[in-house]
């Protein structure tokens, strides 16, 4: 019998005769170390690999699965550093409708003083509601997720003016 | 398919002027029929219609404008607010080769906000979204045969000139900029400048609102009337900014109107009080509001409203922003609703709109008030 350790971060390598034949992987697969997660949007949740005969299935040592049951784009509009919270308008892009929504600072950042850093007018984040399933009755999460701020290198110079190229040729069109 | 009713898409007269504005809560527009000049349009938004993305002020003229004259003597855009330009890169491509004039503030600072945004994408960074194609199809409207008329205080758009009107007689029209001062724009240049980006620093977020500095407001003469389109220029400490450095100066003494489309969506800092004594000076003027919603802010304030009462003859707002209250009508799952309350302080849902309305207000020469429509959901407060 031909023996092959399959993929990198399985928790225990797959003794099999043929892999590529037999293994029906579910879509998307993420590898960690010691687990195997399955995240979908809108499906439920399958992480079985089906193999035939005495192959074993790959176990998942940690078996969560999140599904998203919501999301929003969100834009800050307004700031109240004093007041510790800010507001910001929220697009269902499914849905096509606006929401204003409140946040308190201590709600989306560990350490409130790091607010003026992400949370500025026109700051954008991600706004999510998922459930999880694990072991027990699924949970619901609460993400928000603000991007991080870029800090400016002298080579971003460059990809600006190929940037400015882009969005203005008449600039440098002879009249 | 027109998003407005038949019974509304009628023209005016000749010996007519027509003011018709726009606005759903987030944008406005303003068209324009000068008598002797031709349409014209000053900015432009777009909304969406159920599953439509609309550019009101086009679907308007496409419903009025006959195919086969289908001339604009200006299209202006006031200052680079996304509720300002919105589509107007389609309406100057709809009427690509028959617009007359191109009108935008195109001074110092315009280099630096254009550079400005091409650092924020490069940041991956967003803002002004779709500005850069507005300034494109002013290039090729340019290019199509319409003159550019650069707007800063004092520009002309429609120099004062005589004309001659059927069945009213020879008179003189213009159509001039009051804004924005040679100090908002030194002042909008040193911003954009000092978010010049630093290595090892993040890159300086302006503030929406700072485009305001070079917001251009306008003066209509024609005839016995006259007319004021406020933008959204707001109040500064300084007499040379904003509405003081319109009021105090001395080439504008009389800045009486018969309508005024009210500045900054009649916010407090849009509602300049001694502006209003002068528009007031010689009869009370119709008032316009377009209304508009950021954050917890909705526009007009009470307080704006309150202090226009006292100065004008009728008030209209081009809409009604509404919130719906109960989630379930859109989040029916108890996850989600469990989710909001979780994570927020308080959420609400912003109704969508199902038509446009507008506020129309046709007049002749004499001042005569011969039309005041509000198409709901434009409203009458006063």
């Amino acid at each position: 019998m031909n023996t092959q350790t399959i993929g990198k971060g399985f928790l225990e390598s797959i003794e099999t005769q043929d892999p590529i034949k037999h293994f029906r992987k579910p879509f998307p697969l993420i590898f960690e170390e010691n687990t195997i997660t399955s995240i979908k949007n809108d499906a439920t949740y399958s992480s079985t690999l089906n193999v035939p005969g005495e192959l074993s299935f790959a176990r998942r040592r940690t078996g969560n699965t999140e599904k998203i049951v919501e999301w929003w784009i969100g834009s800050v509009e307004e700031v109240y550093l004093n007041q510790g919270y800010f507001v910001a308008r929220l697009l269902d892009f499914k849905r096509q409708i606006e929401s204003i929504a409140e946040f308190d600072f201590a709600d989306v950042l560990e350490d409130s003083t790091e607010a003026n850093i992400y949370i500025y007018p026109g700051a954008e984040f991600a706004f999510s509601i998922l459930t999880k399933h694990g072991s027990g009755s699924p949970t619901t999460e609460v993400i928000l997720e603000f991007n991080t701020p870029h800090i400016w290198q002298v080579e971003d110079f460059k990809k600006a003016e190929e940037i400015y190229e882009e969005l203005f040729p008449d600039d440098f069109k002879e009249s | 398919m027109s998003f407005f009713q038949n019974e509304f898409l009628t023209t005016p007269k000749n010996n007519e002027i027509e003011v018709t504005i726009l606005g759903t809560g987030y944008g406005e527009s303003i068209i324009l029929f000068i008598p002797g000049v031709g349409w014209g349009i000053i900015d432009s938004f777009s909304t969406k219609i159920k599953t439509n993305t609309v550019v009101p002020a086009l679907e308007y003229l496409k419903g009025i404008l006959p195919q086969q004259d289908r001339r604009i003597a200006f299209i202006a855009l006031t200052h680079p607010h996304e509720d300002h330009y919105r589509g107007l890169d389609r309406i100057l491509e709809n009427f690509l080769g028959v617009t007359e004039r191109v009108c935008w503030y195109s001074g110092n600072g315009t280099n630096e906000l254009k550079q400005y945004l091409a650092f924020q994408k490069a940041t991956g960074g967003r803002s002004l979204v779709g500005y850069p194609r507005v300034l494109t199809s002013i290039q090729n409207s340019i290019k199509n045969g319409a003159q550019l008329r650069r707007l800063s205080e004092l520009t002309e758009i429609i120099p004062n000139r005589r004309i001659d009107i059927e069945d009213y007689g020879s008179t003189n029209v213009s159509l001039v900029s009051l804004s924005p001062s040679a100090l908002n724009i030194q002042k909008y240049t040193e911003i954009l400048l000092g978010a010049y980006p630093v290595p090892g620093r993040t890159l300086k977020p302006i503030e929406d609102r700072e485009h305001n500095l070079i917001s251009v407001a306008m003066l209509l003469k024609i005839g016995n009337v006259q007319m004021v389109f406020g933008s959204d220029v707001e109040t500064y400490p300084n007499t040379n900014m904003g509405w003081n450095a319109i009021i105090t100066n001395r080439d504008f003494p009389d800045l009486s109107a018969d309508l005024v489309k009210v500045a900054h969506h009649g916010s407090e800092n849009g509602v300049n009080v001694s502006a209003w004594r002068k528009h007031a000076s010689n009869k009370k003027p119709i008032a316009i509001l377009t209304p508009f919603i950021r954050g917890n802010t909705i526009l007009p304030s009470e307080k704006g409203t309150n202090d226009l009462k006292k100065y004008t003859e009728k008030i209209g707002i081009t809409s009604k922003i509404e919130f719906e209250t109960n989630l379930y009508d859109y989040y029916s799952r108890n996850t989600v609703e469990r989710g909001i309350k979780r994570k927020t302080r308080g959420f609400k849902i912003i109704k969508p709109i199902d038509r446009i309305g507008f506020i129309r207000t046709r007049m002749l020469l004499d001042g005569t008030i011969i039309e005041n429509t509000a198409v709901p959901p434009a409203y009458w407060i006063k």
